[in-house]
């Protein structure tokens, strides 16, 4: 599994993180270097920080992301990584740091630049974004509407393949608006691999679903980037989906990367806060209004 | 003294930022025009909107505004003794402003408003978000057919709104002072110029072109709450109606001296 070599411990790995984002200077605009035989990682986040109406939401991030792996990113709410997700595809400019993508820093480029590197991605957003408009077909088919090189046929015969992958069958003529929360996602999920993606980007896949259509959405998700050989980036606040299909997962709070490990370290780290959150142990500042606790 | 001053202060950063950006919007709209970077599909639609769906509300405002103009009309036409110039002051008075001016302000009503509400909701359910994903321009996708829609389909509504108005006063006139179709009308051709007439339709275009952007502009910079669209919505018809008595002004003084 590409980007398991990095199943170091946590706390190498953290350091590593730390390490690299300090040792990246603000001005540098080249691409991350990497150890010679390792694979060249397929994302590159180096020293991001990112600040919103004079908040400070992330803090010197860094990070790889492989090609063909999950990668994960959790945290607790409000801790940025929705943010960081956006700034990933180019939808926010970081205030300070590079983001790679195949080598390539995305945060110099123009949004005209920036329209041709997003054909390379696709993003399913935490409600859908489904266009309210259009048809689940229309939604699905819309990045290859003006496509004159590809024939219709080829087109519809796309939409049809991807509404199956997704367990959409049948649905191309029903409006956003007659569709659940579940199946929304999956119309959002076909959109975004419409045009073969290399990069797959999730916001809260499972957010607002019911347990069994959150594992649904789950599973579909490593479904798809098993079939595909997609590499996905998925930001979830749901640590029992996210551990069971991610390679790798990265931590946020307080601005900064805690950890990045594989889901096998994280659950074995000791960081309080990662602790706290992995094993959902309510203990710490705030827990005493846990019902639970 | 010093809040006022900060309100003050306040209200011209909020203005400068508003023609900086609506100016920016503009020129990004232009440059896809030029470039021939149309969607044919979205811009009928939108033509469909702007254009077809406000023709009833347009005809009804004209035509009860037209039979008003007549009715004031005709009563001091017939205190001077000039009677047999009725149809002309009110095609002269439809072609030079009522009938771009009041047009503009039913379509920045109808259309403006769903222009600032369509696309203040996509930006609120990431709609617009998920364009940008997909590699696809906003301005493109949104704003230039509606830009387009507004630009051609306004001005051709002014047109039949002054025929609309005419012939309201026409009905006014007949039913208060029974005067005939041939007396009516026929004061028109020798005394209504067509320059006046290119002049409201050339109003028109620009009327267009403020509906769509003012419209286009408040939609596009909602911010991501609910209530914001309503506001934006507002803010959307009453920076219209305001832009086109505005430019009124200065286009009247320009091509009607």
């Amino acid at each position: 599994m590409p980007g398991t070599d990095d199943s170091v411990a946590v706390g190498e790995r953290s350091a590593r993180a730390d390490a690299t984002s300090e040792s990246q200077p603000e001005a540098s605009v080249t691409a991350p270097d990497h150890d010679g035989g390792k694979q060249s990682p397929l994302l590159s986040v180096r020293d991001v920080s990112h600040t919103l109406a004079d908040t400070q939401i992330l803090d010197s991030i860094s990070f790889d992301v492989f090609p063909g792996e999950i990668f994960g990113i959790m945290g607790m709410s409000g801790s940025g990584k929705t943010t960081l997700l956006r700034l990933l595809i180019g939808l926010e400019r970081p205030t300070r740091g590079h983001i790679f993508f195949k080598d390539r820093d995305i945060t110099a480029l123009d949004e005209f630049e920036l329209n041709e590197v997003r054909k390379s991605m696709g993003m399913c957003f935490q409600y859908s974004a489904l266009f309210d408009s259009m048809t689940v077909a229309e939604n699905v088919a819309f990045a290859m509407r003006n496509r004159r090189d590809v024939p219709r046929e080829e087109i519809d015969a796309r939409v049809h393949e991807l509404l199956d992958l997704v367990e959409m069958e049948g649905q191309e003529d029903r409006m956003p608006a007659d569709l659940s929360g579940g199946m929304k996602k999956r119309v959002g999920i076909a959109r975004a691999l419409m045009e073969q993606p290399e990069l797959v980007l999730y916001d809260e896949p499972s957010s607002g679903l019911d347990p069994v259509m959150a594992c649904n959405i789950t599973g579909l998700i490593k479904k798809v980037s098993d079939d595909l050989g997609s590499t996905a980036v998925i930001v979830s606040h749901d640590v029992e989906h996210l551990l069971a299909i991610a390679d790798r997962v990265l931590m946020l709070h307080d601005r900064r990367v805690q950890v990045i490990g594989t889901p096998e370290d994280l659950r074995a780290c000791e960081i309080p806060i990662v602790h706290r959150f992995v094993h959902g142990i309510e203990s710490g500042p705030g827990s005493e209004f846990c019902p639970a606790r | 003294m010093l809040s006022a001053i900060a309100a003050l202060g306040s209200y011209v950063l909020r203005g400068l930022a508003f023609f900086g950006e609506t100016s920016e919007l503009h020129l990004r709209t232009i440059v896809h025009v030029s470039r021939g970077n149309i969607e044919l599909h979205p811009t009928v639609v939108q033509m469909a909107s702007v254009g077809v769906s406000s023709l009833p509300i347009v005809a009804v405002t004209m035509l009860f505004s037209g039979m008003v103009f007549a009715y004031h009309v005709a009563d001091q036409a017939a205190t001077l003794g000039a009677s047999q110039y009725v149809g002309w002051a009110v095609a002269e008075t439809m072609a030079r402003e009522l009938g771009p001016a009041l047009t503009a302000i039913v379509v920045a009503a109808r259309a403006g408003s769903a222009m600032a509400a369509e696309l203040g909701t996509m930006k609120v359910t990431e709609q617009i978000d998920a364009l940008r994903t997909m590699a696809t321009d906003p301005v493109q996708y949104l704003v230039v057919p509606r830009y387009l829609a507004a630009l051609i389909t306004v001005p051709m509504l002014a047109l039949i709104a002054d025929i609309i108005g005419v012939s309201g006063g026409y009905i006014m006139t007949n039913a208060t002072t029974g005067m005939t179709a041939s007396q009516y009308f026929g004061s028109i051709p020798g005394n209504l110029e067509e320059w006046t007439v290119a002049a409201g339709v050339i109003k028109g275009v620009f009327f267009g072109i403020i509906i769509a952007i003012v419209g286009c502009h408040q939609g596009l910079y909602t911010r991501r709450a609910s209530e914001e669209v309503g506001r934006a919505t507002t803010r959307a018809v009453v920076y219209c109606i305001m832009l086109i008595y505005a430019a009124n002004l200065v286009l009247t003084v320009l091509l009607l001296p």
